[in-house]
């Protein structure tokens, strides 16, 4: 029962989706069927979940009324409001028999791991709680939101996920994890369909950094600690988002006329800033990178600036919370007893993420080794918006970590691996980008016929 | 040819290195812990949670460097064992890395198919609506019949810090509201002890919180002074 429920609310995400696919981003991810639906479970997640916020802001609960509008609004304009039509796809290269039946595979793991297991740590105290209060109330007065007495983890983060898992746990039963499990699957697998289509722009490194992606034990462990999807974290969510963000930008960078990059680009920042708290550092990192890697700041701003107020609901929602004891410590920054306890373990424990085969096998050594050396000619500014970003990730994280009020070691094993997710799809798609084969033009968006030749 | 040869070499170091680790129960950082006693964190406040987490994570980085070397032992050999791949990745370093990565991931994809495969025959891997079963054999039943004694708007104050059943409880009891005391009591106190001291509590005074819950007794078979779960009356 659960799961039919999961399988509708799916559903209800990819038809919202549909319309933003055509408006957005129709003739960009490419023609394969299961790429525009996972492009469309993305921006039908977006839509959805900002829309879902903005009305339990002003005091309505998180119900399927949402869901079920927005799919049906975008169903309308799909026929009322079509746009113009689509500039013709990308060529992107075949997949490959062996490379698709990975995929199945894979996609089948991944969501037998997510529904056929229990939410947990994290899973039950955050994300399905705050969805099921979402269910009942709203955010402006659920009560383990505003109640300090009663039971609330981190009561300042972000509530999308929790709002778009919050119908299906309604027409749950109350011990039923599978069909809210289910939407958090989907958004994973719809971050795998979203790396494909952009990764098969990108030549054979393209395809071979998509089966390495593919094979990540982080996509399908059975391990609460190294999974994406069995404990019922947001992280890929976060990380789908942050993905869409940087492909946004390189249009931005690289298309005559940016009004859908832009789009884009605000519509998935918005998302990105109302998913996780780390989810607005992480936009400004991609904005400054994008800056400094010389994209123009008239394009990336506005559309920065437009995801921001998408978020405004969530901003609105935050301000209103019970205070909790505070997680950062900003006077730890310049407290040199406490730097010296704490800098060489973050450092360690950091550059362990290269290492930590268990959740992302080789596929980070992978991405410094493309990364690192210089760029082919053509491709400087890929490389120097990657090298940015991966700069300011790791500050970051860095600093999120010398200033924790949690115990410095105890937060990096419960939460960086999951924060560097976050990135490392799109760090990997701008990697791929940088090796193409002897022979093998790069196909990505930076070859639309608008093109400069160091756009990226 | 001399490209091949090296590929083997380092296959038969990478190999060796993993046979290395996988002779230790854990890989702790050099330095580390003598780093840690001169320079004390000053929020740790219980040492001995941190050194069992510290041997932890020294246990899990050995897992993660024979996962390691033995992908980079494998990668080496399909580039030395098929040359063409390194052309087509443009250079061996990077095609290792690849064919070591993949062939760890289809690994571990075996590993969760074998594991959600067993869960199926024994019960622990399910789509059916009834999470409470798996995630707490022991303790579901107590958990339902509390279901059904706590009326959905009555309070409940929570006793105990132990995280999973913890987490049993706000899963078992939502939307019952729920108020925390992060404290332990000892499973001798009497019942009319823990009442008494209940009802000078704020949350029932002015709350309505009408239940209380001590999770250190929730597992059938604890030995206490008092039951699991009392009702408090103001």
């Amino acid at each position: 029962m659960s799961l039919a429920v999961g399988a509708l609310f799916v559903l209800l995400l990819v038809l919202a989706g549909w319309w933003p696919l055509r408006r957005l981003a129709g003739g960009w991810v490419g023609a394969a069927p299961l790429e525009r639906a996972a492009l469309a479970l993305a921006l039908g997640a977006a839509v959805t979940g900002l829309l879902q916020l903005a009305v339990s802001a002003c005091g309505a609960p998180s119900t399927a009324l949402v869901p079920g509008a927005a799919a049906a609004l975008s169903l309308l304009l799909c026929r009322l409001a079509p746009g113009p039509p689509s500039p013709p796809p990308v060529r992107a290269g075949p997949l490959p028999g062996l490379l698709a039946l990975l995929l199945v595979v894979v996609a089948v793991a991944s969501v037998g791991a997510a529904v056929g297991t229990p939410f947990s740590a994290d899973g039950v105290r955050i994300w399905s709680a705050k969805a099921r209060d979402l269910a009942l109330h709203a955010a402006t007065s659920a009560p383990s939101l505003h109640d300090p007495d009663r039971f609330g983890v981190h009561r300042d983060y972000p509530l999308l996920v929790p709002a778009l898992l919050a119908p299906s746990f309604a027409w749950s039963g109350p011990e039923a994890a599978a069909g809210p499990k289910l939407v958090l699957a989907a958004l994973n697998l719809a971050l795998l369909g979203v790396a494909s289509g952009l990764l098969r722009r990108a030549g054979p490194r393209g395809l071979a950094a998509l089966a390495g992606l593919a094979t990540l034990p982080f996509l399908c462990s059975l391990e609460v600690r190294e999974s994406a999807v069995a404990g019922g974290y947001a992280d890929s969510t976060d990380a789908l988002f942050l993905l869409l963000v940087v492909a946004g930008v390189q249009r931005l960078g690289a298309e005559e006329r940016p009004a859908r990059a832009a789009g884009l680009v605000a519509l998935a920042g918005g998302a990105l800033v109302s998913t996780k708290l780390e989810g607005g550092v992480e936009l400004l990192v991609v904005v400054v990178a994008a800056l400094l890697a010389g994209l123009p700041r008239r394009r990336v701003l506005p559309a920065a600036a437009l995801a921001v107020l998408l978020a405004l609901p969530t901003f609105a929602i935050r301000a209103g919370v019970a205070g909790d004891e505070a997680a950062f410590e900003l006077a730890s920054l310049l407290a040199p007893g406490v730097l010296a306890a704490r800098a060489p373990p973050i450092a360690s424990g950091l550059a362990g993420l290269a290492l930590d085969a268990s959740s992302f096998a080789l596929l980070p050594l992978l991405v410094l080794a493309w990364l690192l050396p210089s760029a082919p000619a053509g491709q400087t500014r890929t490389r120097t918006l990657a090298l940015w970003m991966l700069a300011g990730a790791l500050l970051f994280l860095a600093t999120a970590y010398l200033a924790t009020g949690m115990i410095p070691a105890r937060h990096i094993y419960t939460s960086a691996h999951r924060l560097a997710w976050h990135w490392l799809p799109a760090l990997l798609l701008l990697a791929a980008q940088l090796a193409p084969a002897p022979g093998h033009a790069p196909a990505h968006p930076a070859t639309t016929p608008a093109r400069r030749p160091d756009a990226a | 040819m001399p490209r091949r040869a090296v590929l083997l070499l380092l296959a038969c170091v990478f190999a060796a290195a993993a046979f290395g680790v996988s002779r230790r129960a854990e890989w702790p950082l050099p330095g580390a812990a003598s780093w840690t006693a001169r320079h004390p964190d000053p929020r740790v406040v219980d040492a001995g949670a941190e050194a069992a987490l510290a041997a932890q994570v020294d246990g899990e980085r050995r897992g993660d460097l024979l996962l390691l070397f033995a992908a980079l032992a494998a990668g080496c050999l399909v580039v030395a064992a098929a040359p063409r791949v390194a052309a087509w990745m443009g250079g061996a370093p990077s095609a290792v890395l690849l064919c070591g990565s993949i062939g760890l991931g289809v690994a571990q994809l075996g590993v969760s198919i074998a594991g959600q495969a067993r869960g199926l025959r024994d019960g622990s891997w399910s789509v059916a609506d009834d999470t409470l079963d798996r995630i707490a054999p022991r303790e579901a039943a107590t958990l339902r019949e509390w279901r059904a004694r706590i009326a959905p708007d009555e309070g409940v104050i929570l006793i105990g810090s132990d995280p999973r059943l913890y987490d049993l409880v706000v899963w078992a009891l939502d939307p019952r509201p729920l108020y925390p005391l992060l404290l332990d009591i000892r499973p001798a106190t009497s019942a009319e002890q823990v009442l008494r001291g209940a009802r000078g509590l704020p949350i029932v005074r002015e709350r309505g919180a009408r239940w209380i819950a001590d999770l250190n007794v929730l597992p059938p078979g604890t030995p206490a002074g008092h039951a699991a779960l009392m009702r408090v009356e103001p």
